[in-house]
């Protein structure tokens, strides 16, 4: 009985064994360590975002007086284990952040974005800044203070493009002279349907690419189509298993013992448009670009910068020429790849410091390094052809 | 190698007994979430000052998002008007007592139990001239006790838990 | 030796994360002076918010509400007022949102404002966003932390200050039993997942043994 109705159905959808091939037979490389299991784990969390953001939905209300009010009063003190749909979604975005980034990293360390594959990269960076559009959208909804600034400040990035019509542009995004009702119901729009459902559509394309192309191996050898050195993927879900169930009891610590890291105190106070705060400063996943936007003379040589990390991550696999892959194999690589590292999480800390005159020289200085990370990519490939032809 | 056997279906059936008691304990907090909060539970009290009331004239107030109808009936009130069978009814034997005690004055639920429309009071009455809860949706007919005497309704109109403290009614 | 080159950053994105995630990068500028956390251990946090829910209602109601607890200015007293205002907390259970407080009590609120330059805020998410010490140095001498405000200094003595505090928190964060109460079930979650990561490593450890699946 049991059988035929898989039959039935099965000859019918054929999904069975699209599953089977992509997740039971998939063959990835033996030796697989943390860093592999972070897609998943990105998978698991943007799940979680979905979830906890449909219950959230319900009891939210976009609207300029009564948005926060619903956020911090309804949702959290009248709706039974609203609280706890709150956390879920407030830290579950702060660890979807946190994984986005240690994956990607973990890409660049080894190697991942080198041919044959580009195009996982690049759909990688485009979630990324699909991502980052939806914390942004997303924050501006609680209507707390630094949701007011943070989107008026965004909203005013535009400007700093010495064109005319960027001042129009801005107004454009807004909706009117300042963030105000148009503003929340269109960011509410793009927060709850079009960026997530664009980012659904994104996630299945670079898990479709990186099924075709394989894995390669730690060393950074090429093992995909090789029986000998993979093994199948459902062995490698249960050492997964084990990671997300330890990421998910850290995840059950913010969320009961200790959720004000990513809830910012700041923003508990109503958006106020006369009223800067006095220390503003973004979510720690943007602070290293503020803190490069800060530092850097001049407001639209400040957003070149800020935009040149970007960029440059997205150059990744033109800008490094050399054939090897995986920094294990690569000692001058594997250095600078330090140096970026260090650079990245030192603009990011300073960045939420508040702004003295040493945070600018240190900005200025950790920007050089990061950016000379990039820069350093084609002399390390070029280095490494000569050592190779020497051998 | 049979021991090793059954420590695998051992190790796995765990595994998935523990990873199912997860799941099924994450859904609780979604599904209690769902539940009306107290504000909304604290609607299921209605008071209701009797003293300004007029015989067979209709007052309706909210009770739980719903209209309540109290109706003070005049003195010796009979269901004779309304056929023979009457007083047998389930809806009478709850009513009788209820007049004796509230001075006159009964609530009962302002639902239609065929399809959840709100009954009309016609108090100069339908085809006999006599007062009936009249439902416009698909033409249910009520005693002023709320006894299904014609029409599709299946079962009484409700008579909610009341009583008299002063000249306050308290429903629910 | 690949172990070995995993610690710098291992050590990097750790630090990162802990800096931002420990609170260690926000220090608080005000503090609760020693002698006022002395008091606050004594008389118990049940009995503060017991007595600040008194201070509150008959000292800093004449001008904030705190609408989370339901707790409006002194205007709504007003017998011009009091009418609207009844009828209104009976609509909406007690609660009113923002845009029905400020558009029936436009007038009073305006009132308020030609009095002290800006209208005295809503206090209900206040000791959040201030934080404890702030909120304390505030009450305690407005001209301290606020200069030129014009919320007069209410003479409060440490424990009343302590008490109004303890108060205003209750309408932001949950009691002392809701928070053990999460830190229970917490505990219990956290207990489940550790659980769960031993059963899946022991599993794992018996599949890929009998299965001759290496590392």
């Amino acid at each position: 009985m049991n059988q035929s109705v898989k039959e039935w159905f099965e000859s019918r959808t054929g999904l069975g064994r699209i599953f089977h091939k992509e997740m039971v037979e998939y063959r990835v490389p033996k030796g697989l360590t943390l860093p592999y299991s972070l897609g998943m784990l990105a998978v698991l969390f943007f799940v979680i975002q979905i979830i906890s953001g449909i219950f959230v939905l319900m009891y939210y209300k976009p609207d300029a007086k009564l948005a926060f009010d619903s956020v911090n009063y309804t949702i959290v003190q009248v709706v039974p284990w609203g609280w706890f749909l709150r956390s879920l979604h407030a830290v579950g975005a702060g660890f979807f952040m946190a994984i986005i980034y240690t994956h990607m990293f973990t890409g660049v360390y080894y190697n991942a974005y080198k041919n044959p594959r580009q195009l996982i990269w690049i759909t990688g960076w485009v979630i990324y800044m699909v991502t980052i559009l939806l914390v942004l959208t997303g924050y501006l909804l609680p209507q707390g203070q630094l949701s007011y600034w943070a989107s008026e400040v965004v909203s005013e990035m535009p400007t700093a493009i010495p064109l005319d019509i960027m001042d129009k542009v801005s107004l454009w995004i807004k909706g009117g002279f300042s963030v105000g009702d148009i503003t929340i119901t269109r960011f509410f729009a793009l927060h709850v349907v079009l960026l997530p459902l664009l980012l659904i559509v994104l996630v299945f394309l670079h898990m479709q690419f990186f099924h075709q192309t394989g894995v390669t191996s730690a060393d950074g050898r090429e093992v995909h189509g090789n029986e000998k050195e993979t093994v199948p993927f459902i062995y490698v879900t249960l050492k997964e298993g084990v990671i997300i169930a330890i990421v998910l009891a850290a995840f059950s610590y913010f969320i009961f013992f200790n959720p004000a890291p990513f809830t910012p105190s700041a923003n508990f106070a109503p958006a106020d448009p006369m009223r800067t705060p006095a220390h503003i400063a973004p979510e720690w996943y943007l602070t290293a670009f503020y803190e490069i936007f800060r530092s850097i003379p001049g407001k639209f040589l400040g957003f070149m910068a800020t935009n040149m990390f970007l960029i440059f991550l997205l150059l990744l696999p033109i800008l490094d020429t050399s054939k090897k892959k995986s920094a294990t194999k690569r000692p001058l690589f594997y250095f600078m790849y330090l140096l970026f590292l260090l650079s990245f999480a030192v603009l990011s800390i300073e960045g939420t410091q508040p702004d003295t005159a040493q945070s600018i020289v240190i900005g200025q200085v950790f920007f050089f390094i990061n950016m000379l990370f990039f820069v350093s990519l084609p002399v390390i490939a070029h280095f490494e052809k000569k050592k190779e032809a020497i051998q | 190698m049979g021991d090793k056997i059954s420590r695998r279906k051992f190790l796995g059936r765990a595994t998935c007994v523990a990873g199912g008691i997860g799941a099924v304990s994450a859904v609780y907090p979604a599904v209690a979430s769902l539940a009306p909060d107290k504000a909304a539970l604290a609607q299921s009290i209605a008071k209701f000052d009797i003293s300004g009331l007029k015989e067979l004239k209709l007052a309706t107030i909210p009770y739980k998002g719903k209209p309540l109808f109290i109706m003070k009936f005049p003195a010796g009130f009979t269901p004779k008007k309304w056929g023979g069978k009457a007083e047998e009814s389930i809806n009478y034997k709850i009513f009788k007592p209820l007049l004796a005690k509230q001075k006159n004055v009964v609530a009962i639920i302002g639902v239609c139990t065929h399809l959840g429309c709100i009954p009309i009071w016609e108090k100069n009455g339908g085809k006999n001239g006599i007062p009936v809860y009249y439902c416009p949706c698909h033409g249910g007919v009520y005693t002023p006790w709320g006894d299904n005497i014609a029409g599709p309704p299946p079962i009484p109109l409700h008579i909610p838990k009341q009583k008299l403290v002063g000249n306050t009614l308290i429903v629910g | 030796m690949k172990f070995l080159r995993s610690i710098p950053i291992v050590i990097i994105l750790g630090g990162l994360f802990y800096a931002l995630w420990s609170g260690i990068l926000e220090p608080s500028e005000w503090k609760v002076p020693q002698s006022a956390e002395i008091i606050k251990a004594k008389v118990g946090e049940a009995q503060l918010i017991k007595e600040g829910s008194k201070i509150f209602k008959t000292s800093c109601a004449a001008c904030h509400s705190l609408r989370y607890k339901k707790i409006y200015p002194f205007f709504v007293n007003a017998p011009n007022v009091k009418p609207l205002f009844k009828i209104l907390m009976k609509e909406h259970n007690g609660f009113l949102t923002r845009d029905v407080y400020e558009s029936a009590f436009a007038l009073q609120l305006e009132g308020l404002k030609a009095a002290f330059g800006s209208v005295p805020p809503d206090l209900s998410t206040a000791y959040v966003y201030l934080g404890e010490g702030k909120l304390f140095n505030i009450i305690k001498n407005p001209q301290k932390v606020l200069p030129g405000t014009k919320m007069p200094n209410m003479q409060l003595n440490d424990k009343q200050v302590l008490a109004v505090s303890a108060f205003m928190k209750t309408a932001i964060l949950p009691t002392a039993k809701e928070t053990s109460r999460r830190h229970l079930i917490g505990i219990i979650v956290i207990i489940f997942f550790i659980i769960l990561a031993i059963l899946l490593a022991l599993y794992r450890k018996v599949v890929f043994e009998e299965d001759n699946i290496e590392e």
